[in-house]
């Protein structure tokens, strides 16, 4: 069942509507953009990743992993699982960006927008 | 796939770490302990079990090397890397939940044996227990096992005949066809459980079965538990999953704790109270989704399906009713008992009754101890309350589920629907329903919206709906507008607090589908209901 209220599953979703990405990329990446506010523990992440790819939300492939010395060889028996986002995963993430902004909308209606929609507005 | 993208970081071993301690061999040894655990307490498919492995062992080896280029040892990076996956039977508990069709709830039909501050349990219904009513014996009471298991209509439905050597998607058409019915499936949400219209079905006999035991037959030879689940509506049956069936017939109901709280009962024991007693693994609050409490002032609100109301309601008089005794050493209640009755509609739709009558019980009244929550399989109303408030209550009822004139009864009839941006979206559907336009609501949550026009066409179609207008969801795909604006009239949707806007022609079109941002909101217009079922939109003072 769906869980659009489910900020994980956004945050990780929107990582993938950029590149294909295997799970420690996809923590890394989430650091990364969130400049380190943002952390997705593993324990969460692949689980919930399996629950993507059983969805059909992200679709998943195995790839050799390449060492650092040698670009083009592939390091024997070490491999890398890779997730993309499928269609229907793009459907869901344009769902969850679309609640997700309403509710900041009905929150704003309380709050006043934030400094930066001021700052625009002005 | 095309070949996935270099990844940003390396992929150096620990091996290769700046200083491996030689006479330590904890890490290594830590590692393939955790992972070996890991798999042990995972119950999957050993291909699964070895690609689940496999992918945290590689999370590990980055992480520990990150570690240690951060400046932590070996060992102590092997450790904190761990630490971060946490532990594995838990891990592994949530990879089960992950890797399959989460399996639907438990049928309700069962007596719930309930004990309560006394710890009384009462184990058995006395078979002489009918019509609805709860009984409040001197040493405690029981849910009644009618209330439990309202009329299903599946169970009237018969069918024969053999499926065999065919797909679920055909096996549903048959049962439909054999049960006289027009089906109606809810594939998207059937596909977020892993059901597919393509899965082969060897053999399924009917030898003149219920509705309701053919389709745990089928469940049982697609192996998914009670992942499909069906309601009857008229002549339409619906197939989908019990949890998105109970997702959508959820109703916010607040319960009146002042008695209990003037009691002395804290509200917050309360609620983990029903969480522990009425279905617990639907709570959110236990992991679930489908209910949700929240104890505030004197009231607890409850999102929760009927069936979880009617138990909710009974638990709720069992504290009240138990508080009395208590207080009262001759056991006699100083309050009308509380009661519960099931009505059964004929012609209103339950779910719609029951808002109505929802907003009509006043203090003045005297009807505002009446709880009320619908079962919309049978459509029939529970109520609680006083007994005479429940008497007036059903009156109430009586009325309302008067038959309406519908469609085609008055060609001429024309109905205007004013305000429409001071009414909520589903007042607006109900009364243009009533008069027998087409109205199609669904909630915000795309997944409910059919994911195909052909789906949503069957749909109205298989109703005797027209297909003049529809209220969708605002966060519908570009693609799915741009097919249904050839069938439309005029376009209105709701957002996800149901306030109602609309616009004439057709449905805004952008790049971006989020509709609500790009339309423009036009108060000045109107919406007119004609009584052959077309709708119109006309601009404010037009005729």
């Amino acid at each position: 069942m769906p869980r659009p209220q489910d900020p994980v599953e956004l945050v990780v979703l929107s990582v993938l509507a950029h590149e294909p990405l295997y799970g420690y990329a996809i923590t890394k990446r989430i650091e990364t953009r969130s400049s380190g506010e943002l952390a997705v523990g593993p324990g969460v992440l692949y689980p919930l990743l399996k629950r993507l790819e059983r969805d059909g939300l992200v679709a998943a492939t195995w790839d050799a992993v390449r060492s650092d010395r040698a670009a083009e060889e592939p390091s024997p028996g070490r491999r890398r699982k890779w997730y993309r986002l499928t269609p229907k995963g793009q459907r869901r993430l344009h769902q969850h960006i679309g609640a997700h902004r309403a509710r900041v909308r009905l929150i704003e209606a309380f709050i006043g927008p934030g400094p930066a929609a001021q700052e625009e507005s002005a | 796939m095309p070949s996935p993208p270099t990844a940003p970081q390396s992929q150096s071993p620990p091996s290769r770490s700046p200083s491996p301690r030689r006479h330590d061999p904890m890490p290594r040894d830590a590692v393939a302990l955790w992972l070996e655990s890991l798999i042990r307490a995972m119950r999957l498919p050993r291909r699964e079990a070895i690609e689940i492995r496999d992918e945290l062992e590689g999370h590990l080896r980055e992480r520990v090397r990150d570690l240690m280029l951060a400046g932590r040892d070996e060992p102590e990076a092997v450790h904190a890397a761990i630490r971060e996956l946490g532990d594995a039977a838990l891990l592994a508990q949530r990879y089960q939940a992950a890797s399959r069709p989460r399996r639907t709830m438990m049928k309700v039909g069962a007596i719930a044996v309930v004990a309560l501050a006394g710890g009384l349990i009462l184990s058995n219904l006395a078979p002489s227990l009918g019509g609805g009513w709860t009984v409040a014996g001197p040493r405690g009471s029981v849910f009644p096992a009618d209330q439990a298991s309202v009329a299903d209509p599946l169970a009237e439905i018969r069918v024969s005949g053999t499926i065999e050597d065919t797909t679920l998607e055909h096996a549903l058409e048959f049962l439909a066809t054999a049960a006289d019915r027009t089906l109606y499936v809810h594939w998207s949400e059937l596909e977020d459980w892993g059901i597919d219209r393509e899965i082969e079905i060897a053999r399924v006999p009917l030898p003149d079965l219920s509705l309701a035991d053919a389709l745990d037959l089928i469940n049982s030879e697609i192996r998914s538990d009670n992942a499909l689940a069906a309601r009857a509506r008229g002549r339409l049956l619906e197939i989908s999953t019990q949890e998105a069936f109970d997702a959508r017939d959820r109703q916010l109901v607040a319960y009146d704790l002042s008695e209990a709280i003037e009691a002395g009962v804290d509200p917050h024991d309360v609620s983990i109270s029903l969480m522990n007693l009425v279905e617990p693994d639907h709570w959110a609050d236990n992991g679930g989704s489908i209910a949700t409490a929240s104890a505030l002032g004197t009231k607890l609100f409850v999102s929760a399906p009927p069936r979880m109301h009617a138990r909710i309601a009974w638990v709720l008089e069992q504290l009240t009713d138990d508080r009395e005794s208590a207080t009262d050493p001759r056991g006699a209640s100083p309050r009308a008992a509380l009661e519960t009755r099931l009505v059964p509609l004929a012609n209103a739709a339950a779910a719609e009754v029951a808002t109505t009558i929802d907003h009509l019980l006043t203090p003045a009244d005297g009807l505002e101890r009446v709880s009320i929550a619908a079962d919309p399989r049978s459509n029939t109303l529970i109520m609680t309350g006083p007994g005479d408030a429940i008497v007036r209550a059903k009156e109430l009822v009586l009325v309302l589920d008067q038959p309406t004139q519908r469609r085609d009864a008055d060609p001429s009839a024309k109905h205007e629907i004013s305000l429409l941006r001071d009414r909520l979206a589903t007042a607006c559907s109900r009364q243009m329903r009533l008069i027998g336009a087409l109205m199609i609501t669904y909630a915000i949550d795309g997944d409910r919206w059919p994911e195909r026009p052909s789906d949503l066409r069957t749909l109205a179609e298989s109703q005797g709906l027209g297909f003049d207008i529809f209220i969708a969801p605002s966060d519908l795909s570009p693609e799915i507008i741009d097919d249904m604006n050839g069938h439309a009239d005029g376009w209105a949707w709701a957002d996800a607090h149901s306030s109602f806007e609309m616009c004439p022609g057709e449905l805004y079109r952008s790049d971006s589908p989020i509709l609500l941002e790009k339309t423009p909101v036009l108060p000045d217009r109107r919406l007119i209901c004609f009584g052959d079922g077309h709708v119109e939109i006309v601009a404010a003072g037009a005729r």
